[in-house]
């Protein structure tokens, strides 16, 4: 070790400034990967938040459609579809007070079950990976540079 | 020189200087630009998190929903947390532990013994959660946490910087209770089933236990692993890194049924409303299309409403004891609408046809017993479509002897007996037929079974095998489901042919039989007016143990089907001991009319001169 040091300091000035700033150099290029580095973690953490929050929003709004489709179905039932009716004066048909009427060229339209196309589960997972938070798609100085905009923007007495 | 070397120094330390900044100024813009809402509850990070599954629904042909679900609340009270904030906060004493229990009893009504004990066992140990309701509504929540609050007026907000300010967002439609300001109070919604319509086809769709979360009975059990879901467990993420990996439940499959509620609707009343006139202790009606072989209607009572399967009044049915919770899948011996099947079977083997004669004595002898007919008559000379007209026992005993124990069983195999339909209902009966082979047949079983004793049969196969007759000779598979929903795309269950037991020849033939015999005397309550209708009466003796077949305890039933030469509704009435009178004629045959009609303008079948004036206008 002491030999090392007794050879630095024997070097010449310009050679010791070299090596020094080589270290520097390689530490500034490391520092430039540790900030690249924060820069892709905050993006994955904001994204992974995003998509942790999406979820429970998801989780929420299932709770909250099966509720709201409870609620039209017991508003909607026969007894009270029936009820509702004969308050009107409706009351059902009897045989002969059914006319048939043969009408030349005329075909039934087949019935399809009103509610046969539910909303695909993939289409939720589809929705909860679109994440699009503005702030962490931006470089610091691209943020500071909106915020600049914004903040001037309010003193010159523009609203978007 | 020297004065270079500092700037030089300057400049390096100035660019770590900035670099250092920049490093500092992205965790600070970070703090800033996260919401505290953005934030995951600390309660739930890295704690098991399940993504609870929604069972799929039941709906009817029409959309119309038979059964969902709905959310409701599992709460539970964590006195560890109560004392351990007592501790730190100074408010929560048992006193107040104890009211909040007190309210709990009073408002989610809990009568359980065991939990009662737990809930006033003060000073309660130090269990992390009592659960104080399993499966409540979002109002009794709402009124327990108001109570609560009226509790905990002294205590200090856990989070009191979160509740103050206004919230200028427009609140949603449907909002899930939410315990978490208060510390100790936990509510965890989850997916309950429902049935909207509560009775109406409850012997069809069965039910979901809430011990097990599985299904019982009916196509709730039979289509269980369709329509349950698939929870997933995993613990909630402290690494957004692997935020990928959140559990999304897979939601189960729905199914869409071939019945027609507002047909099951009106099929019920009727079955109700007939029930208490001929005093039967329970019945079925099936209404089918024997073309596809789909089920408009399948009414059976008595019927419990499985929101509330657990009700003593109901024991008796949902025990399902003997397949009392649909008596369209339970075997009985059905009488004379089974001579349908012989006389199908002795035309198609050549045996008789619709103008041989039999001369009735009143008596016929098999295998060391005397058939007799059901009013002890001799008719006669008889063509065989006044056998059927008449329902004579004797004559058919003789048509079943003239065809042979072979042949006989063999038509009765083909026409499915012995064998579940496959229908999609769980606990469906096979039925009984023996066989002729084995050593516990007796001759005397060829007379009766040829008039439907001595077997038992479930009236779906009893559908299933006269479709044959109605069809063209073709026998179609009774189905319940129409279709599968899975994931959004739409599959069609297919219908199916269970194969052609006897000719189309005979199967026009039979048909046109039992057109003339319905409108003989017996059977007149049973015609449609402006439709042609075939069908055949069944009155069959029931079986006490230690008393034997007596004439006061019967099985009254009906089958028919029309329009005949396009059919498009088979309806089968089987009332279980009815008292106004024994006779299936007297009591199934009306039903069938009632029914018939409720079904054509339903379905909207024209009258035959309509219909056929159509199909010429084609």
């Amino acid at each position: 070790m002491e030999s090392i040091i007794q050879a630095y300091s024997n070097t010449p000035r310009r050679k010791q400034l070299t090596v020094l700033g080589g270290f520097f150099l390689c530490l500034l290029v490391l520092a430039v990967l540790l900030i690249s580095y924060l820069i892709v973690s905050s993006h994955v953490v904001s994204v992974g938040r995003d998509l942790q929050n999406k979820k429970n929003e998801i989780d929420k709004l299932e709770y909250g459609n099966v509720s709201l489709r409870g609620k039209i179905a017991s508003l909607t039932t026969l007894a009270e579809i029936e009820r509702q009716a004969s308050e009107q004066g409706f009351r059902p048909a009897t045989p002969d007070e059914v006319l048939f009427v043969v009408v030349s060229g005329y075909t039934r339209s087949i019935q399809i079950p009103t509610n046969s196309h539910e909303e695909p589960q993939n289409s939720a997972l589809q929705a909860a990976l679109d994440v699009n938070r503005p702030a962490y798609h931006k470089t610091l100085l691209e943020w500071l540079g909106q915020e600049l905009v914004v903040f001037s923007d309010i003193f010159e007495g523009y609203e978007p | 020189m020297k004065i270079s070397y500092n700037w030089r120094y300057t400049f390096i330390g100035f660019i770590f200087a900035l670099v250092g900044i920049l490093i500092i100024g992205q965790m600070i813009r970070l703090q800033i630009a996260l919401e505290p809402e953005d934030y995951l509850s600390p309660k739930t990070m890295g704690e098991p998190e399940q993504a609870a599954s929604r069972r799929g629904l039941i709906v009817d042909r029409n959309g119309k929903l038979l059964a969902g679900n709905v959310t409701s609340y599992r709460v539970t009270v964590s006195v560890l947390d109560l004392k351990r904030m007592a501790a730190s906060y100074k408010y929560a004493d048992i006193e107040e532990i104890n009211q909040i229990f007190e309210v709990a009893i009073d408002v989610f009504e809990i009568a359980d013994e065991e939990t009662l004990e737990l809930l006033r066992s003060s000073p309660y140990p130090d269990r992390d959660s009592i659960p104080v309701a399993q499966f409540t509504t979002k109002e009794k929540v709402e009124r327990f946490l108001d109570h609560i609050e009226i509790i905990r007026q002294d205590w200090p907000e856990p989070n009191e910087d979160n509740s103050e300010g206004e919230d200028d967002t427009e609140p949603p439609l449907v909002e899930l209770v939410d315990c978490q300001p208060i510390v100790g109070i936990y509510c965890e919604p989850r997916f309950t089933r429902v049935y909207p319509e509560n009775f109406l086809a409850s012997n069809v769709l069965g039910f979901v236990a809430r011990s097990d979360n599985r299904g019982h009975l009916g196509v709730e059990s039979e289509h269980d692993a369709t329509l349950r879901g698939d929870d997933r467990t995993v613990k909630a993420l402290w690494d957004p890194y692997k935020a990928d990996q959140a559990p999304y439940p897979n939601h189960g499959s729905s199914l869409v049924l071939t019945i027609d509620s507002v047909l099951q609707a009106e099929v019920e009343d009727i079955l109700d409303s007939s029930l208490a006139e001929n005093g039967s202790q329970a019945g079925t009606i099936i209404v089918m299309d024997p073309q596809t072989g789909d089920i408009y209607a399948m009414a059976s009572a008595p019927r419990a409403d499985v929101n509330e399967y657990w009700r003593e009044e109901y024991a008796h049915i949902i025990n399902n004891v003997d397949n009392v919770f649909n008596y369209a899948i339970k075997a009985y011996e059905p009488g004379s609408v089974s001579k349908v099947l012989t006389m199908a079977a002795a035309l198609d083997a050549g045996v008789v046809d619709p103008d041989t004669v039999f001369l009735d004595t009143g008596s016929f002898s098999i295998g060391g017993i005397t058939i007799r007919n059901w009013d002890g008559r001799a008719w006669g000379p008889q063509t065989m479509i006044e056998c059927l007209e008449h329902s004579l026992n004797v004559c058919l005993a003789w048509v079943g002897s003239q065809l042979g124990a072979e042949q006989l069983y063999t038509y009765f195999q083909d026409f499915g007996f012995g064998q579940s339909t496959g229908v999609g209902l769980a606990n469906e009966s096979p039925g009984i037929v023996k066989n002729y082979l084995s050593s516990d047949w007796h001759k005397s079983e060829l007379g009766t079974n040829s008039f439907g004793q001595g077997i038992e049969i479930t009236p779906i196969q009893m559908m299933k095998a006269v479709s044959a007759v109605a069809n063209g000779g073709e026998m179609v598979n009774p189905r319940i489901v129409q279709a599968v929903i899975d994931h959004g795309d739409y599959y069609k269950a297919p219908i199916t042919s269970a194969g052609y037991p006897i000719t189309q020849e005979t199967a026009q033939t039979l048909t046109n039989m039992l057109m003339q015999s319905i409108k003989g005397e017996s059977y007149k309550a049973a015609l449609v007016p402006g439709y042609s209708v075939a069908g055949k009466t069944g009155t069959g003796e029931i079986f006490v143990p230690g008393e034997g077949y007596t004439s006061n305890l019967t099985n009254a039933s009906f089958i028919g089907w029309g329009p005949v030469d396009d059919p498009h509704f088979m309806i089968y009435v089987w009332f279980n001991k009815p008292t106004s009178s024994i006779w299936g004629s007297l009591v199934a045959a009306p039903v069938f009319r009632q029914v018939a009609e409720r079904v054509i303008l339903r379905l909207d079948i024209p009258p035959d001169n309509v219909r056929l004036a159509l199909q010429e206008d084609t």
